[in-house]
């Protein structure tokens, strides 16, 4: 019974289904009166029993004794039937529907186990029942009667992450951890979700794990002891050792010699205890454990110890330090996967039928894959780019560490962008210059005023207009001048030019107050500083500058500052009397007016001709109408207001008389 | 633009600016505003004494059917005054002591004073005089509802008491406690 060995795990059948389940585990279907094949062959202990699957396991428990009775006499089998295997094994199920007296089947193709694997899950069985071997036969010299070793169902397996019952504290969160997860969720903290270290202390399953080697190894040597006086003579196989040595160094002694059968344990380098396989730290001194090269062949050792009968006889008594393996793994080979992939399969026959749902079920937890994603999540977890499933603490601390590496790479790009922008600002300055100049030149050489390539020259000139750079002459800056008082004129030659546009140059430059006779400063400001380009103006010098303003244009430009603050530059055609006049014109002519109308017949923006038309009110020129008193009207006042020309000066009393 | 003065059914003479738009909305402009509130003073006055309304609350220009509806509206050029406006009114009529909050403490509703109650304190003399009832004891219901109808009938007892108080300064007139309320004794001009 290769198979179902290799891949299945004893339990303990007299619990109930339910109290064998991980915490996180379900179980999904359950089948009475199911039999097994171990490959092409029946299995006779597992005959008649229970089937359960869960969402990580399928359970086998053994039903009726009669079964055992008549296939497995072997007392050590009793109860010992039941089995569990691992869902992860299975490659793939078939199904058979069953054909007159043939039951209907389903076989489970498992796929070869690897090392590791061998190594942590399925050689567990073996190692309990070494152990309880090598108690009894310490416990009593006649222990002939137990001699067949029996499964503990109950212990653990010795190596600490991999013990299903034990509780651990995270190091992080100190969350102690429960026992009783599958083994895939029991290695990242239920509170915090980081992953378990090695180092986690476990709590419970320790002592009882590391506490019995001790003794064994400490009883053994001192048995050796006694034993290598005598047997000192005769002995080639090691060197003779001196009374009064350390336990741990005569231990390590004895079992050098001492081991018998093909067990794989490891000698630690330090201390020379034999550690089994699957430990990664020596148990004794806790010092890491070397690779496969210090396993020692234990069959080759038996064989040079011959000519010491008296140790030999020790050495089946101490042979329990070493744990040898069961015989059903030295069948195998020392744990090696010799068996053909088409015997590599279980079967489940199902003598009283319900194979159809059972299958549904089993399909579903083998596609479900509950195992892997508990194993998936765990390896995200301990990468720390991914945002995946993060809980508590630890996905706290990623997601901070996320937004700021985010938020440095964002910031150390924009700066790259202004730094590289501000190198190359002062050339392209100069490229758009000389462009120009070189524009300039070809159109004078050219006496038709033409230049040669019209719409080439058009067009540099117009990305160079886009880009603000189409300035005849470099933007004034003050290192031009030395006087303050030259500066600010020059300029204001310079904003007269934008502002009404170069005419001795016949060019059709249009000025930004060509069609508006009213303009917002702050537009002003804007353009300007736009059309310099790099070199900008501040308010103030915008300020001191339009002091000279008038002086350079014409009409003359003057600044005025409305009601509300804003500050302007207008033409005289807007000054306020003016302005209040062209108003009552409109009002005469077309009845009262909205702001929205004049401004419209003004072509100006709503915003300023509401300002100016605070100022015309202010002079007492207009009165106005709020259509908000209108009869039906329930809106707030301001919103609409009509101007009327102002009918209350003047007025005569007309009404009734007193 | 020529307005013309309108005649209200009632036979009372809107002045022509009542038919002006802009005079139902409060002025940005101070000067305007000071002429248009002085039409607006002038206008409730008129129509007050015209109608004998004592008077006058916000609540005139928020409800229409009141007694001033002729006045707060105007349905042919579609104005009313707003709310807001006519509260800043009664305010500056306060403010020129033409009225008084009554009752006092709030700002919603004035008695108006289209008779200062000097004025008042004339008339009541007068009349006390000329329906021979001096050296007599009035009460003030007798004077408020009088058998014949006179210019005293329906005053308030608060501008009625202004009045008497004016009169018994230039002791013309006693005000005396009575069984059922208050009473007043006329005296003649030179009794002095």
């Amino acid at each position: 019974m290769p198979t179902l060995d290799r891949y299945s795990r004893p339990i303990d059948g007299t619990i109930p289904v339910t109290a064998l389940l991980y915490d996180d585990e379900k179980l999904l279907a359950s089948q009475d009166s199911v039999g097994l094949y171990d490959g092409p062959s029946k299995s006779p202990p597992h005959q008649s029993g229970a089937l359960h699957v869960s969402s990580h396991r399928l359970f086998f428990i053994s039903g009726a004794s009669s079964s055992s009775i008549l296939h497995a006499p072997d007392p050590s089998q009793e109860g010992g039937a039941s089995l569990a295997i691992d869902l992860h094994h299975v490659i793939h199920t078939e199904s058979y529907a069953g054909f007159f007296k043939s039951s209907p089947k389903v076989t489970l193709h498992l796929r070869p186990i690897v090392e590791s694997e061998q190594r942590s899950g399925t050689r567990t069985p073996a190692i309990p029942a070494g152990r309880t071997d090598s108690s009894s036969a310490l416990a009593s010299t006649s222990s002939t009667t137990s001699s067949t070793p029996a499964p503990d169902i109950g212990s653990p397996p010795p190596s600490s992450l991999e013990d299903p019952f034990e509780a651990w504290d995270c190091d992080i969160c100190d969350f102690r951890n429960p026992p009783g997860l599958s083994p895939a969720a029991r290695n990242t903290c239920q509170l915090c979700g980081m992953p378990r270290s090695a180092s986690s202390s476990s709590v419970s399953a320790k002592p009882v794990v590391t506490s019995p080697p001790i003794a064994i190894t400490r009883n053994a040597s001192i048995m050796n002891d006694s034993l290598h006086s005598r047997s000192l003579p005769t002995s080639t196989s090691h060197t003779p050792i001196p009374l009064g040595i350390s336990p741990s160094m005569n231990a390590s002694s004895s079992t050098d010699s001492s081991i018998t059968d093909g067990s794989h344990s490891i000698s630690c380098s330090i201390c020379t205890f034999l550690n089994h396989p699957s430990l990664k730290d020596c148990e004794m001194c806790g010092s890491p454990l070397g690779g496969p090269e210090v396993t020692i062949s234990g069959s080759s050792a038996s064989n040079s110890t011959p000519t010491a009968p008296l140790h030999r006889a020790v050495v089946s008594k101490s042979a329990p330090a070493s744990r040898p393996d069961s015989p059903a793994l030295d069948e195998n080979g020392g744990g090696m996967d010799n068996t053909n992939d088409k015997d590599r399969y279980i079967r489940l026959s199902f003598r009283q039928g319900g194979d159809k749902a059972f299958y549904a079920a089993l399909k579903t937890a083998l596609q479900g894959k509950t195992w892997e994603a508990t194993k998936q999540s765990r390896v995200q977890t301990t990468s720390p780019d991914s945002s995946g499933k993060r809980v508590g603490i630890d996905a706290l601390l990623g997601s901070l560490a996320n937004s700021k590496l985010t938020t440095e790479e964002d910031m150390q790009d924009a700066f790259a962008d202004l730094s590289a922008l501000m190198t190359k600002a002062q050339d392209m300055v100069r490229l758009a210059k000389d462009l120009n100049e070189q524009l300039t030149i070809s159109n004078s050489r050219n006496p038709e005023g033409q230049s040669i390539e019209p719409e080439e020259a058009t067009f540099v000139r117009s990305s160079l207009a886009q880009l603000g750079l189409s300035m005849k002459n470099a933007p004034v800056t003050a290192d031009m001048t030395r006087d303050e008082n030259k500066y600010m004129e020059q300029l204001a030659k310079e904003l007269s030019g934008m502002l009404q546009g170069d005419r001795k140059q016949n060019r059709k430059v249009e000025g930004i107050m060509k069609s508006r006779g009213v303009i917002g400063l702050d537009e002003v400001w804007g353009g300007w500083n736009r059309a310099r380009g790099v070199s900008l103006v501040s308010p103030e010098q915008t300020l001191s500058a339009l002091k000279y303003l008038p002086h350079y244009t014409d009409p003359p430009i003057s600044t005025r500052t409305l009601t509300s603050g804003l500050r302007v530059l207008h033409t005289p055609s807007y000054l306020p009397s003016a302005f209040a006049s062209r108003v009552l014109e409109l009002i005469f002519e077309y009845g009262p007016l909205s702001t929205m109308d004049i401004a419209g017949k003004e072509s100006l923006n709503v915003g300023l001709i509401a300002e100016l038309m605070l100022e015309v009110e202010g002079r007492g020129d207009v009165c106005r109408d709020d259509i908000g008193s209108a009869v039906g009207a329930a809106g707030a006042s301001s919103v609409d207001i009509r101007w009327w020309p102002n009918a209350f000066v003047g007025y005569e009393w007309d009404g009734e008389e007193d | 633009m020529d307005l013309q003065p309108h005649t209200t059914p009632s036979g009372f003479k809107l002045p022509s600016i009542h038919s002006l738009p802009p005079f139902f909305s409060k002025q940005e402009n101070l000067e305007t505003l000071a002429i248009s509130l002085d039409h607006w003073t002038r206008l409730i006055l008129s129509y007050a004494r015209f109608k004998r309304i004592f008077y006058l609350r916000v609540e005139d220009a928020e409800v229409t059917g009141g007694d001033w509806d002729e006045v707060l509206r105007n349905t042919r050029i579609n104005r009313r005054v707003r709310p807001e406006y006519l509260s800043f009114i009664l305010s500056q009529l306060v403010a020129k002591n033409l009225a008084v909050y009554d009752p006092i403490k709030q700002d919603r509703s004035v008695l108006l004073y289209w008779r200062t109650p000097d004025e008042w304190a004339e008339v009541l003399h007068s009349w006390a005089t000329s329906t021979g009832q001096l050296n007599t004891i009035l009460t003030f219901y007798e004077i408020i509802e009088p058998a014949v109808e006179s210019q005293l009938s329906g005053i308030p007892v608060a501008i009625l008491r202004k009045a008497i108080a004016v009169l018994a300064k230039t002791a013309r007139a006693q005000s005396i406690g009575v069984a059922d309320g208050e009473g007043v004794r006329f005296f003649a001009t030179h009794a002095r």
